[in-house]
């Protein structure tokens, strides 16, 4: 397998706790994505003033239900604040928090392709999980507790989560990877 | 009823299903919910709170209720999203009350929330109090929210009597 690059951009509404850092995760993703032969890249980490009356209201994210046919206003709202981000690289918001306790959310409007974190509650895996989805990934079909994708949880502890063959072969197809 | 483990579990995942979560609890599950509304981890604490306002009424809100006074605005956050799940909020008394007090927060996203909590109640006895954040509030997006939601409130006392 060649190796392919993502590059993640990441802006902070709300700083994650200290154990789940950004740099933290991003180093989770690559322990995961190592086996697809991706290497993930934090292309840049922007803080952003979330005093600023637009950003204040979107810092306790209304996900919805976390749908393809749910998105919200503040979804669309919050993609908006793309600046520097070339087409078809990943944003990744921190927000203090989602909607319904949600650790995060990958749906996103057409073209501008994010993802929405909760500083309060992802866990070290949530960004590599949610980073999934946005690479075509669905939740695993069986409850194993051992897989990133699995919809019940995303593990916290060591053994590091792993994707199967099949979602490797589907995410190194994204349009997303270089 | 089922175990605290059990629960536990069907609230670790980063993006909840509460209809498959409800449909797996009764009310006999409420006092472990309520317990697990203090949990040492924030996300199950959380969900725990958003699980007691699916399964809510009025004997089962002493997690809402103290997440409502937390001094964490992130678990006033989450109370007032539970809230607004309640069944029938607008005719319980104590959700009304804590909704009366959370559109006042100093936390712009507590007082969103809570602002969604008293359209999804729909009663014309908090439009007073929806006024006043309207007439304080700072925000120009909160503002507009609060004019909207108490407009809706407002016709509640125009509808013709039967």
């Amino acid at each position: 397998m060649t190796k392919l690059k993502l590059k993640i951009h990441v802006k902070i509404l709300r700083k994650p706790r200290a154990s789940r850092s950004v740099e933290k995760m991003i180093k989770a993703m690559n322990d995961i994505y190592d086996a697809a032969k991706i290497d993930v890249e934090l292309a840049s980490k922007e803080v952003l003033n979330a005093k600023e009356p637009g950003l204040a209201a979107l810092n306790d994210l209304d996900v919805g239900s976390c749908s393809w046919n749910d998105l919200t206003d503040e979804q669309r709202d919050l993609a908006q604040f793309r600046t520097g981000v070339p087409d078809r690289e990943i944003v990744v918001y921190v927000c203090h928090s989602l909607s319904d306790a949600y650790g995060g959310c990958a749906v996103h409007p057409d073209g501008k392709p994010m993802a929405a974190i909760s500083a309060r509650n992802a866990r070290l895996y949530t960004l590599a999980h949610e980073v999934g989805h946005l690479l075509g990934l669905e939740h695993a079909t069986r409850d194993d507790q051992s897989l990133l994708m699995n919809a019940s949880g995303s593990p916290n502890l060591k053994p590091v989560p792993v994707l199967t063959q099949s979602e490797i072969d589907k995410m190194r197809k994204s349009p997303f990877l270089t | 009823m089922k175990k605290r483990k059990e629960i536990i579990q069907l609230l670790s995942a980063d993006e909840p299903d509460y209809l498959s979560i409800i449909s797996k609890l009764t009310t006999e599950d409420c006092e472990t919910l309520n317990r697990l509304a203090k949990h040492r981890s924030d996300p199950i604490a959380t969900r725990a709170i958003i699980c007691l306002g699916y399964l809510g009424s009025g004997n089962f809100m002493d997690g809402i209720v103290a997440a409502a006074k937390s001094d964490k605005a992130h678990f006033r956050v989450t109370a007032a999203q539970a809230l607004s799940k309640i069944k029938g909020v607008g005719s319980n008394s104590k959700a009304v009350e804590l909704i009366n007090e959370l559109v006042k927060d100093s936390d712009i996203g507590v007082r969103k929330f809570a602002l969604r909590a008293a359209e999804v109640a729909n009663i014309s006895g908090l439009k007073d109090q929806i006024k006043k954040v309207h007439e304080s509030e700072e925000n120009i997006h909160i503002k507009k929210l609060a004019e909207t939601v108490f407009w809706k409130l407002k016709k509640l006392d125009e509808k013709p009597a039967h």
